[in-house]
Order: structure tokens, then C-alpha cells, then sequence
């Protein structure tokens, strides 16, 4: 925590530049020096909940590689009608920049004439930072994704369709959307495709990899589309390949005998030490040999 | 063995250490056994009583008993490498200092694996190692490589050892128990420095101090891979072999040094042992210094560089716990060796030696740093928190056998050095016989 504090030590001075109202001249210099970007975006995801969510970064004018996460900056989250705008919720930016919330699937949005709803995310502004405001528009659909095998064929079936007013069901058409898998690090497309008459199959491939228990997440996205935005869609099945790699225990050290190439080694190398110490020893007895003839020849009596 | 007149002047100049002990050397010895009779009491408390009477624990299994075997195998492999050099050096000054090498390489082999003894807990089980080795275990090849070590030294030392037995033996004016002449008689193996004697003795020293040299780098290899395979932070170090190895010349070359001092004042040798024998003694151990402080740079710079949580935690321990130890073995043990050896003006026998025992106390600390620290912090938390438990400080029982083990190295370095002459009479003469030729050529 101390460490996360510590390192974002120049997030947050920022933001006490930015937000509080200190009225010094240098820090007056360095906020108009940077560009507000703020950006809105929603998702409508798998549990059928809706992802709002702010980002809010400042970049410097003359050098746009610098860029500071506005930090704690208050974001109202409204659905706007012709009326009036009916408060969401609020958050604020975390030291990344970014502030969202999560609409509960039950959540009844008021919408436009055209059917659409009519959000928007609007930050008050503060004495260095002037007043955000951004909108978007989008109409609900609705995606369900089964995972099925229909004659042995692994098959991924896509359907989308609208709530008209008067709560009748309308097939969803010319939506291009595409599938993907779960990955570590991020989904993996397998397919794009364009549902016609609310309805798409795809054959899932054989060879994609999923989890220890072959667990694989499959999921169908609409990627930012004109009027629905962005929907993603999920579900789960037991279609991925585990392959077990099998790591059979050929560490030898922990066998009762040893390598074959230790043994070797040990063996030629003691035996090339252990010969010559004999051969020293042979040239002792060759000397001790030489030496006795030499005694008896100089004692003869002997 | 025919003796010329100036081997029986050598013998004349030598018999008042061979022939006679001093009372002062009785004192020392006397003293000596002492200490080893109060090392001896230490054994018999450790054997009785069980390992709970030292320092060791769960965590910390090896103390001052496996830092003293690593110290003085450390220094036999030294010797051997460098008396092995020496041997192959075609330098005058050379036989004035190989037997006391010899001598340091063969005691130090064999104290140093008597700390190993004591360091076992079940020495009822000793034979096992014998029984059922492991090859795949590092402590096999270790015994392995000691023991074919300790053969091939001792062998080494004998033959060294066998010209000057001879004329001994033939020494009559030389006054001395008729067991001791028998000794000579028996161990000089009828040796007349023939001609074929000599070139066929030549022949295998030659060979041997060639074999001790690669015994010395491949056992005291082994030795550190008996840390380094192991996967404890402080001792899995790709560069540990070589880094024993230098850091092994290094207190072997101090203690050489001191020896050569020691001897050069009691036997009052300061004809053989000459400022030139400290003057070279001192650059090998000059060079040796910044060897073994750039591998010492090398080793924490590394650990203290790739942030291992384990390896931040010896460190820490390192820099806080035994901050002063750390100071004196990798600082003061490198840097004031260093600084005494790299001026000339310091270049005299008083401070090389004092700069010898600065490097081998040094080193000494730095081996305990080296052992137990990293035990004091292990991968898993230690469970017991008795202070004892956690940190290992060593008891009187081992402070006793450590310093018998001292004892014992002076005690035989004593005794052999009233056995045979401690400058080798049949080297002086070598050396003379071939300046007289080159002279003669000239």
C-alpha cells in the first residue's frame, strides 16, 4: 500500500494541482499546459448489467507522450431525457484516470422517441479544469450465446433481438459481431460474422486450448456498433484440448543408481588418479629395489 | 649415501632443531596438549550429552564445526596448488619455502575433515557413507575427492620428503635416538641418489605435483558444489567453484605467510627465509586479493541486482544483523591486505605478514558469512522462535574443538618439523649444484 501511494506520488500531486483550489502562479502554468482528454464509453456485458465509464487523462500540449491520470475528479453519471437528466450514479477516477459504475440489468432506462438510450458522464469541473461533458446514445439489444453439439459438431449459436415497446421480441439483423475465446492476456477472435434474421451458428474448432479441466469461456461481442454500441456476450463449456504434459520424473538423481555418464566420469577420473599414485608407488618399490643392490654391493658381507 | 662436506654442514647447521627440544618448545607443546586434552573433554560432553550442547538447530545444522573444514581444507588445496607450481618454477628461492607448504598442505587435509567428524551426529553411522553412497550426492564425491586427496598429498609429501630422510640416515655425527635413525632408515627406502634414483624420484614428483594440482581445483570444486547444488539463497551461485578456489589461495597463501614468519623467528631461518620469499608471497597474495574481492563484488552485486525476495532477505540480514562481520570479512579482510600490499614502501615482512593475517582472519568471517546467515534464513518461516532457534551462536563445546583443531595443526607442525629439516637440505644443494653449473657455463 505504502509502495502504491509512493508511486503514484506525482499521480497525486497532480491532482492537488488540478482539483484543489491553490491559486499559485506555477501551478495556474502547469494546468494550462495540458489538455484535458475525457472520453465516455458503455458496454452492455454478458449478466446483461451496463459498464459506464469515464476516462480522463491529461496530456501535455508540447510533449503528448506526457500524460497524468486526473485523480479523484467526481464524474455524474446521467440518463438524459428531453426532460430532465436523472442522476445514475457517481464516481470518481481512480489514479489511472478512469471512473465507472455498473447499471443492474433491471435497471429501466428512459428513452427517446427513437427508442434509444441517452446517457452521458459530466464532470463539474474545478478552478484548473474547466467542465466535461460527454453524451452517448445506443438501443438495448439483447444477445444469448449457447454452446451446443448438434450431431457430434461443437456448435456456437448466436441470437440477437430487440424489445420493442410493447414487449414483443424482434430478430436482430445485418449485425456484424465476432467470437472469441478467453485467453491470458486477452480474447483470442476465432470468427466475424454478420447475424442475419437474429440468428448465427458457428462451428466450434477442436484444437483450442482451454483450461486444466478443458474449461473454455466463449465469447460473441458487437465491437462500437452505430446503435447498439458495444455487447458482449458469454458463456461456458468443456470444449477446450487440455494437453497433459506428461513429466515423468527422468531426473536420475533421486534413482537409486546414478546417471550412466557419472559413473563414466567418477570412473576415469579415479582411475587415472588411483593408476598413477600406483605407479609412484611401483617407481618406490623400483627405487627401494635399486637401493638394496647398492647396499649389498657395498656390503657384500651382508 | 655418500655425504659430501656440505651436506654434513647442512646437517651440523640443522641438527640443534632435529637433535634437541628447546624449553620454550616444551612449554609450546605442552601447551598444545592442553588445548587439545580441554578439546578432547568438549568431545566426550558433545558425544554424551548430543549435538544440544552446540549451537546447531533445526534451522542453522551447520556452525563453526563445517566453517573450520571449509577454512582448512581450503588452505590444504591452496597448498597444494601452489607448492604443485612451485615445483615446476626453476627458481632458487623456491626450496626454502616448499617443505613448509607441503607440511601446511597435509596438516590442513587432515584437521580439516576432523571437523567434518564432529559435525556428524550419529558418528555410529559414519560407515554408511561407505556402505551405501549415493553417487548423485555432492557429500559422496566430496569424501571421494578428500580422500583420493589426502593419499595423493601425502604421497606428494613423502617423496619431497625422501632425499632429505637419506641423509639422515647417513648423517652419523647427527645425535638422535636409535628409533628415530631406524625411521629414517625405513622411510629413506634405501634411497643412494643414483643417478637412475634421482631422474626415476624427479620423475614421479613431477607427475604427483601435476596430479595434486588438479586434484586441488577438482576437490575444492566439489566442496563448493556441495553449496552451490543446493538451492539456498546465498549458495546457488553459477560462479562459487572458482570463487572457493580463489578465496582457498587466498587464506592459504596468508597462512603460508605466517608460517614462513613463525618459523623464520623461532628457528632463527633468516638466511633461507629472505625478504624476497615474503616480497613474492606478498604480490601472489596482493593479486590474490583483488581476485577474491572482485568475485565477492561479483557474487552480492548479483544477488543484491536480480531482487529475489529470499536473496533480499539474506541480504538485509547480511546488512543489518551481521553488518560489522560484514565489514570485516569484505571490507577490512580485502581492501587493508590490499592497501598494505599494493605500496612498496609497505613491502616489508612485519606488515606483509600482518596483512597475511588480516586476509585469513578476513576469511575466516567471510565463510561463516557465508554459511550461517543463509541457514538463518530459509525458505520456509522457522516455526521455533526460541532465540536459538532462530539464530545460531556457537557454544564453549565448539569454540573448544575449533581451537583444538588449531592445536592439533601446530601440535604435527611442531613434531614434523623436529622429524625432518623445514628447509629441505637435499633442495639447497640442488639449487647450489645448479647455480655452480650455470656459473661454471658462463
Amino acid at each position: 500500500m505504502k509502495n502504491t501511494i509512493l508511486k503514484h506520488s506525482f499521480t497525486a500531486s497532480m491532482l492537488v494541482l488540478f482539483l484543489i483550489s491553490f491559486t499559485s502562479f506555477g501551478q495556474e502554468n502547469e494546468a494550462k499546459n495540458f489538455k484535458m482528454l475525457y472520453k465516455f464509453n458503455t458496454v452492455k456485458q454478458a449478466d446483461n448489467t451496463r459498464f459506464l465509464e469515464v476516462s480522463f487523462i491529461a496530456r501535455n500540449k508540447k510533449n503528448k507522450k506526457d500524460k497524468v491520470p486526473v485523480f479523484d475528479a467526481e464524474i455524474q453519471f446521467y440518463n438524459t431525457t428531453d426532460d430532465e437528466d436523472i442522476l445514475l450514479g457517481t464516481a470518481k477516477t481512480d489514479d489511472t484516470g478512469f471512473a465507472s459504475i455498473t447499471m443492474p440489468a433491471s435497471h429501466e432506462y428512459v428513452l427517446d422517441a427513437d427508442g434509444y438510450i441517452n446517457l452521458s458522464a459530466k464532470f463539474k469541473g474545478s478552478k484548473q479544469i474547466k467542465r466535461k461533458s460527454k453524451s452517448i446514445q445506443v438501443k438495448d439489444i439483447f444477445m444469448e450465446l449457447d454452446l451446443k453439439e448438434i450431431d457430434s459438431v461443437r456448435t456456437v449459436i448466436v441470437t440477437a433481438f430487440t424489445i420493442d415497446s410493447l414487449g414483443v421480441k424482434n430478430k436482430a439483423d445485418n449485425i456484424d459481431i465476432f467470437i472469441s475465446v478467453g485467453a491470458m492476456i486477452s480474447n483470442m477472435k476465432l470468427e466475424e460474422a454478420t447475424i442475419e434474421n437474429g440468428t448465427y451458428a458457428y462451428e466450434f474448432p477442436t484444437d483450442i486450448p482451454g483450461n486444466v479441466d478443458r474449461n473454455i469461456d466463449v465469447y460473441t461481442t458487437i465491437d462500437d456498433h452505430d446503435d447498439y454500441g458495444t455487447v458482449v456476450q458469454k458463456n461456458n463449456a468443456t470444449w477446450g484440448v487440455y494437453t497433459v504434459k506428461e513429466k515423468n520424473a527422468d531426473n536420475t538423481l533421486w534413482s537409486s543408481l546414478a546417471p550412466l555418464w557419472m559413473y563414466v566420469v567418477l570412473g576415469i577420473l579415479l582411475g587415472g588418479i588411483w593408476i598413477n599414485f600406483i605407479f609412484t608407488l611401483l617407481e618406490l618399490k623400483k627405487i627401494k629395489k635399486e637401493g638394496l643392490l647398492i647396499e649389498a654391493e657395498n656390503n657384500p658381507e651382508n | 649415501m655418500i655425504l659430501n662436506n656440505r651436506h654434513k654442514e647442512l646437517v651440523k647447521e640443522f641438527s640443534p632443531m632435529l637433535e634437541s627440544t628447546s624449553k620454550l618448545a616444551k612449554i609450546w607443546m605442552g601447551f598444545l596438549v592442553a588445548v587439545l586434552l580441554v578439546g578432547f573433554y568438549a568431545f566426550i560432553v558433545q558425544v554424551s550429552q548430543g549435538h544440544g550442547v552446540t549451537g546447531m538447530r533445526d534451522n542453522v545444522v551447520w556452525g563453526v564445526f563445517i566453517i573450520n573444514f571449509i577454512f582448512f581444507v581450503g588452505i590444504s588445496y591452496s597448498g597444494a596448488f601452489i607448492g604443485g607450481v612451485l615445483h615446476f618454477i626453476d627458481a632458487p628461492w623456491k626450496h626454502s619455502v616448499t617443505r613448509i607448504i607441503e607440511i601446511i598442505t597435509v596438516l590442513s587435509l587432515i584437521v580439516g575433515p576432523i571437523f567434518i567428524l564432529l559435525c556428524i551426529g550419529r558418528l555410529d553411522r559414519l560407515h554408511y557413507l561407505f556402505m551405501y553412497p549415493r553417487i548423485q550426492s555432492p557429500i559422496t564425491w566430496d569424501i571421494i575427492a578428500i580422500m583420493t586427496d589426502l593419499v595423493g598429498c601425502f604421497i606428494y609429501l613423502y617423496l619431497t620428503f625422501i632425499p632429505d630422510l637419506a641423509i639422515l640416515r647417513d648423517s652419523d655425527d647427527l645425535k638422535i635416538a636409535p628409533w628415530r635413525k631406524k625411521l629414517y632408515t625405513f622411510l629413506a627406502i634405501g634411497y643412494q641418489d643414483t643417478d637412475e634414483q634421482r631422474a626415476r624420484l624427479h620423475k614421479i614428483t613431477k607427475t604427483m605435483s601435476a596430479m595434486i594440482i588438479a586434484l586441488a581445483i577438482v576437490a575444492y570444486t566439489v566442496l563448493a558444489w556441495i553449496f552451490s547444488l543446493t538451492l539456498q539463497p546465498g549458495w546457488n551461485s553459477s560462479i562459487f567453484a572458482p570463487y572457493f578456489i580463489i578465496a582457498g589461495l587466498y587464506s592459504g597463501m596468508g597462512i603460508i605467510i605466517i608460517c614462513m614468519y613463525l618459523v623464520r623467528r623461532i628457528f632463527k631461518l633468516e638466511n633461507y627465509l629472505k625478504t624476497i620469499h615474503f616480497t613474492v608471497a606478498g604480490f601472489v597474495l596482493l593479486v590474490l586479493s583483488m581476485l577474491f574481492g572482485y568475485f565477492t563484488f561479483s557474487e552480492y552485486f548479483a544477488r543484491w541486482f536480480s531482487h529475489k525476495t529470499h536473496d533480499q532477505a539474506l541480504l538485509d540480514t547480511l546488512f543489518t544483523r551481521y553488518f560489522w562481520e560484514f565489514i570485516f570479512a569484505n571490507y577490512i579482510g580485502v581492501l587493508v591486505p590490499f592497501g598494505i600490499l599494493f605500496f612498496k614502501k609497505f613491502r616489508n615482512i612485519k606488515s606483509i605478514t600482518i596483512a597475511a593475517v588480516i586476509a585469513v582472519v578476513g576469511l575466516w568471517v567471510n565463510r561463516y558469512l557465508m554459511v550461517v546467515p543463509t541457514l538463518e534464513t530459509p525458505y520456509l518461516p522457522i516455526q521455533d522462535t526460541r532465540e536459538a532457534f532462530v539464530h545460531y551462536s556457537a557454544t564453549w563445546v565448539e569454540y573448544a574443538l575449533s581451537f583444538a583443531g588449531i592445536a592439533l595443526f601446530c601440535l604435527l607442525f611442531t613434531v614434523i618439523v623436529k622429524f625432518v629439516p623445514v628447509i629441505p637440505i637435499s633442495g639447497i644443494i640442488d639449487s647450489e649444484k645448479k647455480t655452480t653449473t650455470t656459473t661454471n657455463d658462463q
